[in-house]
This record gives C-alpha cells, structure tokens and sequence, in this order.
C-alpha cells in the first residue's frame, strides 16, 4: 500500500464518521460536530494531493487555508443559531424544530 | 517502512478521537476529544510536510473554534438527547466499504499522479505568491465574510434588553 492511498482511506473514514454523526445525532451540538469532521476530511484530502501531485504546492494550501477560514466562520454563526435555540427552548434537539415546518 | 506506519497510527488515533466525540456520554469530553482530533489532523499536515497549513490548523481549530465549542457547551448544559439510529450504522459501513474499494481501484489506475513520490519540501514563496498574485481578491471577500459572520453571530446571541 503506498502512502497517498492511506492519506486517502484515512480522509474516507473521517468523512463516513461525520456522515454517521450528522445521520444519526439529534443534538445540534454533535451535528455541529459531524459537520466540523467533514470539513477537516475534506482538507486532509486537499493536502494530501496536493502533497503529491507534479506540480503547485502552494494553491492548494491556500484553498485549505481558505476552508478553514470559512469553517472558523460557519462553527461561530452555527454555535450562535445553538445558544439562541437552547435561549428559546431550553433543548437543543432538532427533531424538536419544526416551526417552520409547512 | 517506519513511514507507513505513522500515518496509519494517526488515521487510527484520529478515527477513535472522531467515534469518541460522537459518541461520548458527556459533551465535555465530547468537545476535548473533538479538539484532540484536530490535533491530529495537524499533526498529518506536519507529517506531509506542510507545517505553515498545520500551525494554521492548530491556532483555528484547537485554538479557536474547540474553545468557542466548549464554552458553548458549558451554557448549553450536557443535554439529554443520545437517541441513535443503529440501522444506518450498518448503512455507513457499507456506503464506507464502497466508496473506498472504488477509490483504491481508482488511484491504483491513476496514471499521471505519482501516488509514492512527494515534492520536495514546503516553500513559503510558493505559498505567498499563490495567496498575493492568485488569490489576493479571494482574501478580501473572505474577510468580509468573516466579519459578517462575526456580525451575525453576535447579533443571533446577544441578549435583548427589555427597555423599561
């Protein structure tokens, strides 16, 4: 097995745990969680080709970059829109927002 | 062969850190193994040779967003709701075992990437002529993205004062 492979099945587990977590969690604090295992799969994948691909190291690092700046951005409003919900309700569940449910 | 085997320990330890923060009665600990599997996520980033990316890594993820997780955590309380869906554990695993069997056939006939060879070390010219000349527009947008996203979360979690 050569190294990129591990890169890459290791980047496919993390994002099929943070599927499993958003799937299957109700509390919006663990789904925040999953979302959060997602993004990072996603950048190990972008670094580890960009590791080793012929050519650009530094494009790719940059949009890595990118992602977790953006991540940094969706964990704050996310965490936000938690406190205000759990401010309204005292819970966190989703199953239990369904206000604008049609 | 040393070398196969460190990133392979490291899928592992990040993978039980990422089961465990789902997974973990508590959301404190939840939250503390959450920030561990950021760590090692830096920790491959190091190891592939990109330690700008990591640092980057550690001072966001562990330094920032793990904090800012943990105290929310410790407004919202522990919570109560754990119901899982044990049907789809069994989903995922399948959903797992093909996509990557398919990926492996996949880079095992990738001609044109060398799936063993790296490029020579990290370079910071790279890095900064990629984000000046390439990406210097994209920088502004996101920081504006940024501070509207500061302006919202504060907005979304301030407290009304209820004027008298």
């Amino acid at each position: 097995m050569n190294d990129l492979v591990i890169y890459v099945v290791g980047s496919t587990l993390f994002f099929a745990i943070g599927i499993y977590g958003l799937l299957s969690k109700r509390s919006a604090i663990r789904m925040l969680f999953a979302i959060e295992i997602i993004i990072n799969a996603a950048n190990l994948n972008i670094a580890a080709f960009a590791r080793y691909a012929p050519y650009d190291l530094g494009g790719a690092q940059a949009i890595a970059m990118f992602v977790i700046s953006i991540a940094a951005a969706e964990a704050a409003v996310g965490l936000a829109i938690i406190i205000e919900a759990f401010r309204l309700r005292g819970k966190v569940n989703v199953d239990e927002m369904n206000e604008m449910k049609g | 062969m040393v070398d196969i085997f460190i990133p392979i320990i490291l899928v592992a330890l990040s993978s039980i850190a990422a089961l465990f923060s789902l997974e973990s009665k508590s959301l404190v600990y939840g939250a503390i193994s959450l920030a561990m599997f950021f760590v090692g996520l830096s920790l491959f980033f190091f190891y592939l040779g990109l330690p700008y990316l990591a640092i980057f890594q550690l001072a966001i993820y562990v330094g920032a967003i793990a904090v800012l997780i943990m105290f929310t955590v410790m407004v919202v309380g522990e919570g109560t709701s754990r119901e899982g869906r044990p049907r789809l554990i069994v989903l995922g695993l399948l959903g797992f075992v093909v996509i990557v069997s398919s990926l492996y056939f996949a880079l095992s006939y990738f001609g044109s990437v060398s799936t063993t060879q790296t490029q020579p070390g990290f370079s910071m010219q790279l890095l900064t002529a990629a984000l000046i000349d390439h990406y210097g527009l994209l920088i502004l947008v996101l920081g504006l993205l940024l501070t509207a996203a500061a302006f919202g979360a504060v907005a979304l979690a301030r407290r009304e004062v209820e004027e008298s």
